[in-house]
């Protein structure tokens, strides 16, 4: 499967939860939406490790997993 | 490859479903269900990726550890339908469409990105590509002080939640401790004397003469506030 089509869902995973965020007001439920746009963040850079084949883009996708279990 | 590419889709319309039912599904307890639901099939993308690791991580930390703490919350807090009361109304409306723009932005970027490597499969990739050893190795070495950082990071989340929990609970909760304690047991409750049926009403100190309360105590109206079970 070539690497855009995980870009593509990726965006596709952004936004929907930037639409989470602005249209829902309920504070939990704006949360998960921020932690739905953080894993669409995640496998684009996933995605970009393996296009390049370096292993840096999972090192910063495992820090941004971090970050989002820190303020959970 | 075209197990591969049916992989992909499967996955793909999990994450993709998972997610646009955690917005709008309205209870919130499901739509914590649906995350974990889509955090499971983006874990499925990430080992089609080949990052074992990542995907690993993912299940345990994100859909186990993080997910149930979610739930927690919302068994605790109650899901009320939407408590922020401000007005919203106009963001109900902007934020799709601002939403939309982003899609449509995003997809003119991938459409017209000089990347070659985004049409293909990917780069060649040695033996052992994100597995535990090599991303462990990473971390120890070239990653070393973000690796720090992140374990800081949880450390400090870690002790302030639990300084944010003592603050909440009360004001001085040793005053509180002890005006429980404090409170005495009434004479003739739970003694031995009492239980043989050998003490007499007359040791009792100054019944009122309408309401004489039974030595066996539990029940008695009237009487004494009582010191009732605990430890």
């Amino acid at each position: 499967m070539a690497i855009g089509w995980y870009l593509v869902v990726s965006a596709m995973i952004f936004c929907i939860g930037a639409a989470g965020v602005l249209a829902r007001r309920n504070p939990l439920v704006i949360l998960l939406c921020l932690e739905l746009m953080l894993n669409g963040a995640n496998l684009a850079l996933v995605a970009f490790a393996r296009m390049w084949g370096g292993e840096d883009g999972q090192i910063f996708a495992l820090i941004v997993m971090v970050v989002a279990a820190g303020w959970a | 490859m075209l197990f591969h590419n049916i992989l992909f889709f499967i996955a793909a319309i999990g994450a993709l479903s998972g997610a646009i039912g955690v917005v709008t599904v309205r209870n919130p307890f499901y739509s914590v269900l649906a995350l974990v639901f889509h955090l499971i099939s983006l874990a499925a993308l990430f080992l089609l990726l080949r990052a074992e690791f990542v995907a690993a991580a993912q299940v345990i930390v994100y859909a186990g550890a993080v997910m149930v703490l979610y739930v927690f919350v919302v068994a605790y807090v109650g899901g009320g339908d939407e408590p922020l009361p401000a007005g919203g109304a106009q963001f109900k409306v902007l934020g799709p469409l601002f939403a939309l723009a982003v899609a449509a932005e995003l997809s003119i970027a991938m459409l017209g990105t000089a990347l070659k490597g985004v049409k293909h499969n990917g780069a060649k990739y040695t033996l052992g590509f994100g597995t535990p050893a090599h991303i462990g190795n990473l971390f120890l070495t070239k990653y070393l002080f973000p690796f720090e950082v992140a374990s800081l990071l949880l450390l400090v989340a870690a002790v302030g939640a639990v300084v944010l929990a003592r603050r909440r609970r009360g004001l001085e909760p040793d005053v509180e401790l002890e005006r429980q304690v404090r409170v005495p047991a009434p004479s003739y409750t739970g003694t031995m004397a009492e239980a043989a049926g050998t003490r007499t009403a007359g040791t009792m100190p100054a019944p009122e003469p309408g309401s004489v309360p039974e030595p066996v105590g539990h029940g008695s109206a009237g009487g004494p506030p009582r010191y009732e079970g605990g430890w």
